[in-house]
């Protein structure tokens, strides 16, 4: 991602309040048209360009995705913010499942044309509900403005849909005022979910990421606490979310992801039986019925995530403008990303020409084995002797198809039966682990007295790599990290029943690993007794 | 609890672990559209535990106390899952559970049907 320019920001002080409005749209369209200018050449008459695999190709650059918000599309679209920016749904009927015909280029530009010289308004301007702007991609090559406005789950979906809409409607519906909260404190942990200790009602930041962190456990909270139709509902639009976030597509998860959405459409009407909403004239609820068409034109969603450029704007505008003495300012911000820019470019270079390079002096730091500490879980183990232990070494899994399973190499605790009783709270240890060495084929003399006597060493955790599927994320692993816990219930875990073993089990259960993978009817819910 | 076995008790190279069980995913709740499974107990009522290599164990996974309409006030986040007399195994957790438990368990669906 490069920055193109910074757009001026005006409230247009000395110029009629009447004018300001449509002299603003126009500022804007006559700066990013002034941007996107060689645009226009190079779209139509190719430029050579270098490719990765040292070919030199004539390519035709155009612009084909945009990544803004409700407000921003409107302005680039020259619509009404009551308006779909992508298709003519009338401003009233956003909240149903109807399909509406997209907007056309040509058909805009028309209506557009010289319409601010017109004395009355035509009838086609106000049905496409247009603002009287001349747009800047009207000479763009190839360029459907209206099929550029790419999903944005943070803020349609993830804030929007969910954070905004349905959840708060659910909550509304859950009788008794601390019953959510009481059961977020009480939900059972997980070191990929975050505990709301104090239930939600007093979170007075709702970002992203508290959104994200409600959706996972959301369903089973309202579950019971409100009727069935509304816990349907929501697990629609979950549903529709979750599968608005696959990485990767095929026919069958596109038609799911439309599944869901009539499903969601169909239920949604509860939330009017039961008083908690009017109407459902929502944009960001209308913005969902377009994602099946550009995740099927423009691919899949984390293409566009707008996190990233939200992060831009913090490191190319606000901590840009932080390191300038704060008067004319921008040539001193330009001239900072210019210097960043050679850096990374020189330090990408290097790395590629001289071998065991490390940027910034450095020595490589090892991969964290567990990227994602819950400090909860820290906090819930005061014993000292059940330190968390240092990080095993993960050697990088050969074998990209089966799970492989990952401890430290030396074990941290030692404990005999009596520890096991009195630090961990485990009572029957010693008699499952009799029936497993017979099941096993022991032939020890004085088995009861040996397994009494032993002294055991004992792991805090272990992890799993599970080859990730395409949908959840393009990275080939997952990192899975089960942890024991003292005195309670560890994780719980998904696990294979006990199997036959044969005479030989080291041989037989290593050869197993591969069997594991999606193999969803062979499993049963366990969770560790720690 | 995860452990090696001893060298006196036998020969083993792979970690242990010692896990409860619970029964087995038959029955699916139609309104969260999710797994809901009890823990499993043996004769004397006390829980069906067993020792396991850590080989079979696929995947960690959330199972969310089945909270009823109105919660029991008496339990905590750590007596939650040990007294809770149902669970549900939550597809929702991370988008890996979500793959498998609501889009590759909607696939079996299909072809069954």
């Amino acid at each position: 991602m490069i920055l193109l320019g910074y757009l001026p920001v005006t409230k247009l002080d000395g110029i009629l309040k009447s004018e300001r409005s449509r002299l603003q749209h126009q500022l804007f369209h006559n700066c990013v048209k002034e941007l996107l200018a060689p645009l226009i050449k190079a779209g139509s008459e190719g430029v050579e360009m270098l490719c990765s695999d040292g070919e030199v190709r004539l390519v035709f650059p155009i612009l084909s995705a945009y990544l803004a918000d409700h407000p921003e599309q409107c302005l680039i679209a020259c619509c009404k913010e009551s308006r779909c920016p992508k298709c003519l749904v009338s401003s009233l009927d956003r909240g149903n499942p109807i399909r509406s015909q997209l907007r056309d280029v040509a058909e805009t530009l028309e209506i557009l044309k010289d319409v601010h010289l017109k004395v009355d308004e035509d009838d086609n301007f106000t049905k496409h509900g247009l603002r009287p702007v001349d747009p800047f991609w009207k000479h763009l090559p190839h360029c459907d403005i209206f099929s550029t406005f790419t999903p944005d789950l943070l803020h349609q979906l993830h804030k929007g849909v969910f954070g905004d809409h349905v959840s708060k409607w659910a909550r509304k519906l859950v009788p008794g005022k601390d019953e959510v909260d009481f059961r977020f404190k009480s939900m059972t942990g997980h070191p990929s979910l975050r505990h709301f200790r104090k239930g939600i009602t007093l979170v007075s930041q709702w970002t992203g990421q508290e959104y994200k962190e409600l959706k996972k456990v959301f369903l089973g909270v309202i579950a019971g606490a409100v009727e069935g139709p509304v816990v349907s509902a929501v697990r629609a639009a979950l549903n529709f979310i979750y599968y608005a976030h696959f990485e990767y597509h095929t026919d069958s998860s596109l038609q799911e992801l439309a599944n869901a959405w009539n499903d969601f459409h169909e239920r949604k009407t509860i939330f009017i039986d039961r008083k908690v909403r009017e109407h459902f004239n929502i944009p960001k609820v209308h913005s969902m019925q377009h994602y099946f068409h550009m995740i099927k034109s423009h691919g899949t969603t984390d293409n566009f995530n707008t996190e990233l450029p939200e992060r831009l704007h913090i490191d190319i505008a606000k901590d840009a403008f932080k390191h300038t003495n704060k008067k004319d300012y921008i040539p001193q911000m330009r001239q900072r990303l210019r210097r960043h820019e050679a850096v990374r470019k020189f330090t990408a270079y290097l790395l590629w020409a001289v071998k065991d390079y490390v940027p910034g002096g450095k020595a490589d730091q090892t991969e964290p084995i567990n990227p994602d500490p819950d400090p909860d879980e820290q906090l819930g183990t005061p014993d000292d002797e059940l330190d968390v232990h240092p990080n095993p070494t993960k050697s990088p899994p050969t074998n990209r198809t089966s799970l492989q399973h990952h401890t430290a190499i030396s074990p941290p605790f030692v404990m005999t039966l009596a520890d096991m009783k009195s630090k961990l709270k485990v009572h029957r240890f010693g008699e499952a682990l009799e029936r497993f060495l017979l099941k096993f084929g022991s032939l020890h003399p004085s088995l009861h007295h040996a397994v009494e006597n032993a002294r055991y060493p004992v792991f805090r955790q272990f992890t799993i790599s599970i080859p990730s599927p395409l949908q959840v994320t393009l990275e080939p692993f997952i990192w899975d990290v089960v942890r024991a816990r003292e005195g309670e219930p560890g994780g719980t875990i998904l696990a294979k029943p006990d199997l036959p073993i044969d005479d030989d089990p080291r041989i037989k259960w290593w050869d197993i690993r591969g069997e594991l993978e999606h193999e969803f009817d062979s499993l049963c819910g366990a969770h560790h007794v720690s | 609890m995860i452990f090696m076995l001893p060298e006196e008790l036998g020969e083993f190279s792979t970690p242990l672990v010692y896990v409860q069980w619970f029964r087995n995913f038959i029955s699916k709740d139609q309104t969260v559209d999710m797994y809901k499974i009890s823990l499993s107990t043996r004769s004397g009522g006390y829980g069906n535990t067993s020792i396991i290599p850590i080989t079979h164990i696929a995947r960690s996974c959330q199972l969310i106390p089945v909270f009823g309409e109105t919660m029991d006030r008496s339990f905590t986040r750590e007596t939650m899952l040990k007294n809770s007399p149902a669970v549900f195994l939550n597809p929702y957790l991370r988008h890996l559970d979500f793959f498998l438990l609501r889009y590759l368990n909607s696939r079996e669906d299909e072809t069954l049907a």
